[in-house]
């Protein structure tokens, strides 16, 4: 009996399996055109347009684009936020998420919980958690200054301060990195005890372990935080709006809170997808940086 | 056998996100829209035009909390009941979200026929000929001659010579003040024909204390960066003519140095950057705070017997001559221009808005706007809460009320008036200085938005 002859394509995948592959992802490939490609499309065409959101969009050129660097000056102030908020955010997020990964490598009494206890913040909502913090940095009756009064100190302006906003804002930040930490875990505990034991062997104290295996190990999953980080800090929102909305003195006055206040209350959706796609291309270029530079620093075991 | 269980599988993950769209659907949920159909939908055609006989199905959108939503529900239902002929299909959402809904609705076309709409959200819409103008029904029907609502509420909605709202429910600002907090300082309590040299007088008497233990004289919250855009009768802008109206303007200075000057005395907390949160006027930390209706139910239930309050309409400036003109944050009813059963829209605007029972029912989520009920002893002397504070303040503050804009490019101007603002009091800037780069940017806002 003639076996069914099936061609291979070059990766060595046979095709009729092929078509069940596309089957399966078919789903959400409609979803992801429908739901996602389609409006940004949309939304690059709207960026030449001026939109007011109700009336139906004008093409206008490159008006939009022209603004954002001649005529706007907020976009200045709410790039450098954000370039400070993400700058000192994310390596701080990545240096407290490897500390507490590190820590919570070994198993010992209620080290479970304690994995637990920090992911916590990452999976709670973050409007929920981000309330509860105006609450707790309230300048006049929050408990953060009850303490420092109790301490004989002067109270602070978390967030009414103009010099206290942003840092008060990167703290609260810093507690969801949980995620981060829960990742860097999993690189740690992929590392292979056998390089431990012969460094141990050869004489290598613990602090030389980690900065001679660990570190170097753990750089795709660093890479992998890194980027991630990133491209979220770039486009942060929640956390300022809902904490200060962007004050005071627009000390927080991020990216995203101009694209929202362009969008959904000057009903200047044009301009505001004209800002998106702004964003857009500065995420990309970022992390195509980071890209590049990680042929130098990041280490992949064969 | 491997093709069957993929073909079956491919099919179950279809059928899955199939039921999970209609379970969300299905859901009820406060911080999301719903839609509802009030009565068993008919399947015959609308009248054009509609008679008060004819068959006629309305789409009536509306937001609010829970307790809110529930009444407006409930309402329509009853309206329903009473009127046979009418269905009603409500959509509904909450505040939050309402204002990107109505942008998301008459931007696709599908604006429900009767909407719920607010004074402070009506400006952009009322231009591109979406809304409808009411000022002929109410005319017809003789709603404007001041004794069905009063003439600011009416105002509120109204733009040129049309009128694209009716009014329905209000809420305005007055003072809280604490009694016995008078009574230790023998201070005559706020009175109706007070001046706000009275207010500073009895503010500064009454503020003691340092850091967390300090009493305030007054607590004024986030309320300045509304007051002060039209404080004394002469508005920061003007939105007929679409120009800034700040510089010169010695009642936009005042305001803006009163609030300011207020801060840096120490007899009114700095909120303009952020609320004294979870701290109000219950804790007993304040002679006096401006207040809403809807504070009322909370301060009573968080005061309970601790001490004694009442409330008083905002003071008399005998600089300028006038009242200090407090926030007015009316909501109201209003049509679709392409509603295509007008007649039947505005009878059912006419009942929300202008008829005793839906105007008591209504009572609960604002003052209600009806003249006759409002002003009436079963509106006035009937209370939810334990303390029977004075109703008609509210009422009364309805005259010396003025509505605002914050949309589009009036919520730019807003937004850089909070922001020179929050500078001055900081002490980086003047009054003066403040007024001049609001005056220069407003400007720009508004030759950008042409």
């Amino acid at each position: 009996m003639e076996k069914k002859r099936q061609r291979l394509n070059k990766n060595g995948i046979y095709r009729k399996q092929e078509r069940y592959f596309y089957g399966f992802i078919s789903l959400w490939l409609i979803g992801f055109f429908v739901f996602v490609l389609g409006p940004m499309l949309y939304s690059l065409y709207a960026s030449f347009t001026d939109w007011n959101g109700i009336t139906a969009p004008v093409f206008a050129g490159m008006k939009n684009y022209i603004r954002v660097f001649t005529q706007d000056d907020l976009v200045g102030k709410s790039i450098l936020n954000t370039l400070v908020f993400t700058l000192v955010s994310v390596p701080l997020n990545l240096v407290i998420g490897l500390v507490l990964a590190t820590l919570l490598n070994r198993r010992y009494f209620a080290s479970n919980f304690f994995r637990a206890l920090f992911y916590m913040p990452s999976v709670i909502a973050g409007v929920a958690i981000y309330i509860a913090w105006t609450y707790l940095m309230n300048t006049n009756n929050g408990i953060f200054n009850l303490w420092l009064s109790r301490l004989g100190m002067d109270a602070v302006g978390w967030l009414t301060d103009p010099h206290w906003a942003m840092p008060s804002i990167i703290l609260v930040n810093a507690t969801s990195c949980g995620g981060q930490m829960l990742i860097i875990l999993a690189g740690l505990q992929d590392i292979p005890r056998d390089y431990y034991e012969s460094a141990m062997l050869d004489g290598a104290g613990k602090l030389k372990q980690f900065f001679s295996i660990t570190l170097p190990l753990l750089t795709p999953v660093v890479f992998f935080n890194v980027i991630m980080s990133i491209i979220a800090g770039l486009q942060v929102f929640t956390q300022p709006w809902i904490l200060t909305q962007g004050g005071p003195i627009n000390a927080t006055y991020v990216y995203g809170i101009h694209l929202y206040n362009n969008a959904f209350r000057y009903y200047q959706f044009g301009y505001s997808c004209a800002l998106a796609w702004l964003l857009l291309a500065v995420v990309l270029g970022v992390t195509g940086l980071v890209f590049g530079s990680a042929r130098r620093w990041v280490f992949y075991r064969e | 056998m491997k093709k069957k269980l993929a073909v079956f599988l491919c099919a179950a993950m279809a059928l899955g996100l199939t039921a999970c769209s209609a379970e969300q659907t299905a859901q009820t949920n406060d911080a999301s829209q719903t839609e509802m159909t009030g009565a068993e939908s008919t399947e015959q055609s609308v009248a054009e035009g509609g008679t008060s006989e004819a068959p006629v199905e309305l789409e009536v959108a509306f937001w609010g909390d829970k307790a809110e939503i529930e009444m407006k529900s409930a309402l329509l239902e009853q309206y329903e009941e009473e009127h046979p002929n009418v269905t009603i299909k409500q959509t509904y959402t909450d505040g939050g979200t309402y204002q990107a809904k109505l942008q998301m609705w008459f931007s696709s076309g599908k604006a429900p026929d009767v909407l719920g709409i607010a004074n402070d959200l009506i400006e952009p819409y009322k231009e591109l000929g979406v809304i409808e103008d009411l000022k002929p029904y109410m005319e017809a029907d003789g709603m404007l001659d001041g004794n069905t609502w009063e003439q600011s509420a009416v105002d509120s909605f109204t733009f040129g010579e049309n009128i694209f709202a009716a009014p329905y429910i209000y809420k305005s600002l007055a003072v809280a003040y604490n009694k016995d907090l008078f009574d230790e300082e023998g201070i005559p309590y706020p009175s109706e024909d007070w001046t706000e040299d009275d207010l500073l007088d009895a503010a500064r008497s009454l503020t003691k204390g340092e850091g967390t233990d300090k009493q305030w004289g007054i607590r004024m919250s986030t309320y300045p960066t509304n007051f002060y855009r039209n404080m004394f009768g002469s508005p920061a802008y003007l939105v007929e003519e679409r120009k800034m109206n700040v510089r010169d303007n010695d009642e936009i200075k005042y305001a803006m140095q009163l609030f300011s000057d207020m801060v840096k005395e120490g007899i009114t907390p700095n909120e303009t950057f952020d609320s004294m949160l979870g701290s109000g006027f219950e804790t007993g930390k304040f002679a006096m705070a401006i207040v809403a209706p809807w504070d009322m139910a909370t301060l009573d239930s968080m005061i309970g017997d601790s001490f004694a309050w009442d409330v008083e309409v905002l003071p008399y400036n005998e600089t300028f001559e006038t009242p200090w003109k407090g926030y007015l944050f009316a909501d109201g009813f209003t049509m679709t221009s392409a509603c295509e059963n007008k007649e039947a829209a505005w009878d059912l605007i006419k009942w929300l808005t202008a008829s005793e029972e839906a105007q008591a029912a209504s009572a609960a989520a604002g003052v209600p706007v009806y003249t006759p009920y409002a002003t009436s002893d079963a509106y006035l002397n009937e209370f939810t809460t334990s303390n029977h504070y004075n109703k008609k303040v509210f009422v009364d503050m309805l005259k010396n009320s003025v509505g605002g804009q914050t949309t589009g490019v009036w919520a730019q101007i807003n937004d850089e008036m909070n922001l020179e603002y929050q500078r001055a009091v900081a002490g980086e800037i003047t009054i003066d200085e403040a007024i001049d780069l609001i005056d220069q940017k407003g400007t720009q806002f508004l030759e950008s938005a042409e």
